[in-house]
């Protein structure tokens, strides 16, 4: 058999035309889809970007801009693509300018770098569907990368809004024929992120959580924070005292002890070259140190801590720790100065619960062989120092009792520190955040010539000084006060709380805390950093606005103490949220066995409420039927039934055709239905039923100025209507009773 | 072309789905058992009268390769947020596997409850497609989006977007070869919408059969006069059929290609017009099955040339009577005359 071309059968008929209009059209809107599409895509990729763009070299970031740029100006253009060789190059390029810029091209940052910038030539490369779930995968990849940077809150709804901002680039992508509008979609994608929340808080407190690293990190995971070192020098604390970084939040479970008391210990320096104070070191130490602590069980101070990521071992607590504190997280110990640290670096947020007792005596059987330790000073520093205590010492023996014998001793010793005191209370010496600068006798020149000074100067000049008197001392970093936040009961320590302080033994006393800032400035023991510099330096516009005390800056503090509470519920449920937490979250909620298989069960268990609950939600919802619709159905039934009946008992017609044609075909309109059943039905029943059918075209069909219309016009439409309805229903209901 | 309701499942789309579709069948019709498994699971129905439903257990979910590709990147986000102890990670990481899930159950939802019926097929030549007219019904309070109706061998799928509550028309064109009843292929519904994780898809055989007429043979084939009729005569008026003899309003059952198209270009807004050739119904021929075998010795090439020899006769206005073994019809002209004649020539059994 021949074949012949379709086209000499028939010129196209107008359906194959319509057919091909139909495709230029969708070609056509096709076409713009694609460019919104696109556009859209660029526009979240940036927001994407945005948290890496300053953090990046700033080469990768306008690299990347120009990139986007570019594709941008592509799809607006309707220009094509370049050639599939032109990326494959440059990401070649950018893999070795990454090279150059960090020699390595893992690594986290180095990897970030290159991730972005593969991001950005994979835009010259998009092509098809498949490339754009590519790209969106990627922008996930780079939106954890981005928690690198930050973890707070804002970051959270950076986060979510790109989400939301991807997930409506993915859903625009999957539309066939008809595409809605931009706000249909962007609901749907809202919709999805929105009903995703639940799910992902059921599989973020149950999902098993190991505790990470899993392999070896690489080493600039962790940049260096602020906050305390481990070594003093003049400034070190000046650096520290701008900083609103908080460095951790107790939460004391009864007695709060008064600001006075809140001496946080860190770092003990005993080790001092002329300038920089540093840790003694371990080696260094000829005997080992007395372990012997007597403490006021009164005394006793519950809390527990949330510390702030440090990248340092050191765990602070109050003065002074006699116990061990208790985390599941790592270990912890106390060392012999009395100071806490874990076996690992903080890396993370770390809780712990610990005990401190404020009167205490420690260490008062200390070895005279050890104390030499704190005894010892650079010989060729400081001679004006060394000069005064000599004179000093001199003074006080004339003045009282030889010393012998250990009591005689330490209430000499107790002497000198208290003159010492006197001298700094009342010589003009100033707390100030900005002293002058110091030349290489440090101690010298501060105690005699500026006499201006941070905690630091002090601390520093007064243990040399007591180190000159032959009184073994050392210097103790930590923190000092902090502020309680009234809205969640949590004591906030932050970095410009950072302090330094002295410690000095006598015999049968042990080491006492001597505080020589308080001397100079005890507003700043007794109220704290924030209010001593906010007064002094007219800090965060409070002295702009009126001095403290005034509604604004009360209205100022509570908002600030209220950011800080819900910061701080961030802090401990969301971001300190670790295997830990997660037991003690399902203790509480009664599962008592917690290992994995446990928390899978409890994790597919909740899984699949929630998403049941969805489900219920947005499954199935039928449209609702139409009453009238239901009422209509019901009369033709009625009449068909009817119809059926009658045509039986009067034999006229086979039952098995009036059976079949008595029922209303989907092509019958109420009209043509009656017409064709009329002549069937029962006599009494006719009239009802063209009052009926009449009714209902009244309901579907009546203009305002027909006559059911006049009902609607003289009582208002909804009434008319329903009045309408509620007759059409009678009458259904009384052709079924006949 | 596939017919019917077979027990196998043709693969649904080139590529890479047809050869994982061609693998499981391949393992499947290996053994009973995975014969029975599948029935059970996909439960292979014939053709279905009437409106069905799609109800859960006969829509079927997977992930598609970018699901896969997307499950592998949530194990990449999950090593990280572990590695680096990134809290926030995890909640982004559980945030997308939470959406990825809704997504499946609103893919789901997309295509499960709809209601489908077969409206109809209007008759066609072998060789043009058959356009398969079904109505997709969403009783659903939600729009419906980006469902594709395709079967095997259908190279693009015809998308169709039923909104809340209505109902929607959608063609499906089918190939067509050979004359006689062409029953609709079975139906793959599909969705990937709205993420593009997930396909849902759905089988559905409607019972619709497409009449496909004998494709005519090319024109040239002079008709079959009676001998004696003056054949010199009738050529005469036949060719005077052809003149123009002016136009008249269309009326349903015109001819298409009378139509007076120019006329109609030049002013759309009114009514169409049907051009009048003068000679028309003066000529009456008998087209019989031995009439044509006098051209050829395969029947059906010579049902080819007899439906041929139909729509030249209608062109050319002219009476025209069908005589096949097992149907007769009486001369007469008009495209009611013309469908039943090729009808006739479409389900004639040699």
């Amino acid at each position: 058999m021949s074949t012949l071309p379709l086209s000499r059968l028939s010129p196209p008929s107008p359906a194959i035309r319509g057919r091909i209009a139909a495709r230029i059209t969708a070609s056509i809107a096709r076409r713009e889809r694609e460019v919104r599409d696109v556009l859209w895509l660029l526009l979240t990729l940036m927001w994407v970007l945005a948290p890496h763009a300053l953090a990046l070299p700033l080469w990768v970031s306008a690299s990347v801009a120009a990139l986007v740029g570019w594709r941008a100006w592509i799809t607006w253009r309707g220009h094509r693509l370049p050639r599939r060789l032109l990326p494959i190059a440059l990401t070649c390029v950018a893999g070795i300018a990454v090279w150059f810029q960090y020699r390595t091209i893992f690594g986290k940052d180095a990897g970030v770098a290159f991730v972005v910038l593969l991001l950005g030539l994979k835009l010259l490369e998009m092509r098809a569907r498949r490339d754009i779930f590519v790209v969106i995968f990627l922008c996930l990849f780079v939106m954890l990368t981005s928690l690198f940077e930050s973890q707070s809150m804002a970051m959270a709804g950076m986060l979510l809004v790109g989400l939301w901002m991807l997930v409506t680039a993915l859903v625009s992508a999957q539309f066939a024929a008809r595409e809605p509008r931009w706000r249909v979609k962007a609901t749907i994608a809202a919709r999805l992120v929105l009903y995703a929340l639940p799910l992902m808080a059921v599989l973020f407190v149950f999902f098993p959580r190991i505790e990470g690293p899993l392999w070896g990190l690489p080493s600039d995971a962790y940049a260096a924070k602020t906050g305390l070192s481990d070594s003093m020098a003049p400034g070190s604390f000046g650096r520290l005292s701008e900083s609103r970084e908080m460095a951790f939040r107790a939460r004391f479970t009864a007695r709060i002890p008064a600001p006075s008391e809140r001496y946080w210990r860190g770092p003990v320096l005993g080790a001092f070259d002329g300038r920089t104070w540093t840790p003694l070191a371990e080696r260094a130490r000829r005997n080992p140190a007395s372990r012997n602590i007597t403490i006021d069980p009164a005394s006793a101070v519950d809390y527990s801590v949330t510390l702030e990521p440090s990248n340092r071992p050191w765990l602070f607590a109050l003065d002074i720790p006699a116990e061990r504190p208790a985390s599941g997280a790592f270990a912890a110990r106390v060392r012999p100065d009395l100071q806490v640290v874990s076996d690992s670096l903080i890396r993370d947020r770390a809780i712990y619960s610990a005990r401190s007792y404020t009167r205490y005596r420690a260490g008062a059987d200390e070895n005279r062989v050890r104390l030499q330790d704190w005894l010892e000073l650079p010989p060729s520093f400081n001679p004006r120092t060394h000069a005064f205590a000599a004179r000093m010492q001199a003074e006080e023996s004339r003045a009282g009792q030889p010393a012998n014998g250990a009591i005689d001793e330490a209430r000499h010793n107790r002497r000198l520190i208290d003159r010492v005191i006197a001298m700094i209370r009342s010589q003009g010496f100033v707390y100030t955040l900005e002293p002058p600068p110091l030349g290489r006798e440090s101690v010298d020149e501060f105690l005699f010539d500026t006499k201006r000074g941070y905690c630091e100067h002090y601390a520093s000049a007064f243990v040399v000084l007591m180190r000159a008197l032959d009184i073994p001392a050392r210097v103790v970093t930590g923190y000092q006060g902090g502020e309680i936040n009234p809205v969640d009961g949590f004591l906030e320590v932050r970095q410009r709380d950072a302090h330094a302080w002295a410690e000095v033994w006598l015999p049968g006393q042990g080491w006492l805390r001597v505080d020589p800032t308080a001397a100079v400035a005890p507003d700043r023991i007794e109220r704290g950093a924030a209010e001593v510099l906010a007064e002094a330096q007219g800090f965060a516009g409070f002295k702009v606005f009126g001095g403290p005390g005034s509604w604004l800056s009360n209205l100022l503090q509570k908002t600030r103490f209220n950011w800080d509470a819900i910061g701080n519920t961030w802090n401990q449920w969301i971001l300190a949220y670790n295997a830990d937490r997660q037991s003690g979250l399902l203790s509480g909620l009664g599962i008592e066995k917690i290992d994995w298989q446990t928390l899978t069960i409890a994790l597919i268990v909740a899984f699949g409420a929630v998403l049941a609950g969805i489900g219920a939600l947005t499954l199935f919802r039928r449209v609702k039927s139409d009453p009238i619709a239901v009422l209509y159905d019901k009369a033709c039934t009625t009449l068909a039934r009817a119809a059926r009946v009658s045509a039986r008992s009067s034999s006229d017609h086979a039952p098995e055709l009036a059976a079949l044609s008595s029922e209303r075909r989907a092509s019958e309109g109420p009209r043509t239905y009656l017409a064709r059943i009329r002549d069937r039905l029962p006599e009494t029943l006719r009239t009802r039923a063209d009052a009926t059918i009449a009714l209902y075209e009244q309901l579907r069909y009546a203009r305002p100025d027909d006559e059911g219309g006049g009902v609607a016009a003289a009582t208002g439409v909804a009434t008319g209507v329903a009045t309408l309805r509620a007759r059409f229903a009678a009458s259904v209901a009384a052709l079924r009773v006949t | 072309m596939p017919t019917g309701s077979s027990a196998t499942f043709p693969p649904t789309s080139p590529g890479f789905r047809a050869r994982i579709a061609r693998r499981v069948r391949r393992t499947i019709d290996d053994s009973q058992l995975g014969a029975r498994i599948a029935s059970k699971i996909f439960q292979p129905r014939g053709a279905e009268a009437g409106e069905v439903f799609l109800n859960q257990r006969r829509v079927f979910i997977l992930p598609t390769r970018a699901g896969l590709m997307l499950a592998l990147m949530l194990v990449a986000l999950l090593l990280g947020s572990i590695n680096y102890s990134l809290s926030l990670g995890f909640a982004l990481t559980f945030m997308v596997v939470g959406v990825a899930w809704i997504g499946m159950l609103l893919t789901f939802r997309n295509l499960a409850h709809l209601h489908l019926r077969p409206l109809r097929v209007d008759p066609v030549f072998a060789g043009e497609p058959a356009d398969y007219r079904l109505v997709v019904r969403n009783a659903a309070r939600f729009d419906r989006y980006a469902i594709e109706l395709g079967f095997a061998g259908l190279k693009q799928s015809v998308p169709c977007d039923p909104a809340a509550g209505l109902e929607e028309d959608v063609t499906v064109p089918v190939p067509t070869e050979r004359r006689g009843l062409q029953p609709m292929p079975r139906i793959t519904l599909s969705t990937r919408f709205p993420l593009g994780l997930w396909r849902a898809w759905s089988y559905w055989q409607p019972d619709l059969c497409a009449l496909v007429y004998p494709r005519p043979a090319e024109p040239g084939v002079p008709l079959p006069f009676a001998q004696g009729d003056g054949r010199e005569a009738h050529a005469q008026r036949v060719r005077g059929s052809e003149d123009f003899a002016g136009l008249r309003a269309y009326a349903p059952g015109d001819p298409v290609r009378h139509i007076a198209w120019r006329a109609m270009a030049r002013n759309p807004d009114a009514r169409p017009l049907t051009k009048m050739f003068d000679g028309g119904a003066s000529g009456e021929v008998w087209l019989s099955l031995e009439a044509a075998l006098a051209h050829t010795a395969d029947v059906e090439v010579a049902l080819a040339i007899i439906a041929r020899w139909v729509l030249d006769a209608e062109m050319q206005a002219m009476h025209y009577a069908l005589d096949l073994p097992d149907a007769h019809i009486a001369p007469g002209r008009g495209s009611a005359h013309r469908a039943a004649c090729l009808e006739a020539l479409a389900l004639f059994t040699p």
